[in-house]
């Protein structure tokens, strides 16, 4: 499968989160209820089914609204993207930021993963060399054996121009 | 209930380190649950072109890696661009899960969808979308393995 991908939506205390995008306020969770913990098939604590709520949940109809619609778009793109590039091409893909959200106030230097990193980085150019180096290999055999057998890789037209 | 997270129950790098009643636990064997498994037929049916699995306790968007520190050789090369697109709205992390999480999770259905289904598609334009798992999602803090429950959402109280 091409694309296969992991969204996370929403985190407390804007965790990978970049606060210059939406705005989550930091109220109290409140509405939390005996039937909805029952829903959710656990029995909570009331301090520790808030402390999972506002962790895992916006904690207003705001910010909820907001969050669902920033991923809505972006499911949207996803699906865009997918129907352009149905069937992408995978040679290797090139390096990518490993974490672009530092703590704010944070000066982070940016990081860069390769792909394969740990031993399969080199695996990508070996491939190419192997490849060419096979290619180059059948080549030569097919030149051969045209001179052989005309026919075989205009090898015929070589073999007519002696016979005139 | 069987305890496992469903995000641990497959076959890519399935580990039995953790044991029954702990949040990470990935079951007796990879797909042992008939969650993972019918998504799993589901997949090797329609051989989509993506997947997508939607948790929450941050924002991120994720390719593989989710269990090693590396980003997965031969993932498409417009795979840039698409975690740019998808940015302009998160305003997030992203890029491959075990390393910008600074965490790894074995046995994630991202990674068996990618490595499982690799090469599988008929190029045919499916989407999935999966949410979530039956525990919550312990990626980045321990703190969040003490939750065993996604709240239901419809608990939100209305301003």
């Amino acid at each position: 499968m091409p694309y296969s991908l992991t969204f996370e939506l929403y985190g407390s205390n804007e965790e990978g989160h970049r606060p210059d995008s939406w705005s989550l306020p930091a109220t109290a969770v409140e509405g939390l209820t005996e039937a909805s913990n029952a829903a959710a098939g656990r029995r909570l604590t009331a301090s520790s089914a808030l402390s999972c709520l506002s962790m895992f949940n916006p904690d207003s109809a705001g910010s909820y609204r907001a969050v669902v619609a920033g991923w809505v778009q972006n499911f949207l793109l996803l699906a865009e993207h997918v129907a352009l590039h149905p069937q992408p091409s995978a040679q290797g893909a090139p390096p990518l930021p490993v974490a672009t959200s530092p703590p704010a106030g944070v000066a982070t230097p940016r990081k860069v993963l390769r792909p394969g990193v740990g031993g399969g980085g080199a695996v990508a150019p070996l491939a190419v060399f192997g490849v060419v180096a096979t290619a180059a290999l059948a080549f030569c055999v097919l030149r051969r054996r045209a001179r052989v057998q005309p026919g075989w890789l205009g090898g015929g037209a070589e073999a007519a121009r002696r016979s005139v | 209930m069987a305890e496992v997270d469903l995000n641990r129950n497959w076959a890519t790098a399935w580990r039995a380190d953790a044991g029954r009643g702990e949040d990470e636990y990935g079951g007796a064997q990879p797909f042992s649950e008939p969650q993972s498994q019918a998504l799993r037929q589901l997949a090797q049916q329609l051989l989509p072109t993506a997947y997508a699995n939607v948790h929450s306790g941050e924002w991120a968007v994720y390719v593989p890696w989710d269990h090693k520190r590396a980003l997965a050789l031969g993932l498409p090369t417009d795979t840039p661009q698409l975690l740019e697109q998808l940015n302009t709205h998160c305003k997030c992390t992203r890029g491959a899960g075990g390393a910008a999480s600074n965490y790894l999770a074995y046995g994630t259905s991202m990674d068996w969808m990618w490595q499982g289904a690799r090469g599988r598609s008929r190029g045919r334009v499916r989407l999935f979308l999966h949410t979530g798992e039956w525990s919550t999602h312990a990626r980045a803090s321990p703190r969040r393995a003490a939750c065993a429950v996604l709240p239901d959402l419809r608990a939100v109280r209305q301003q």
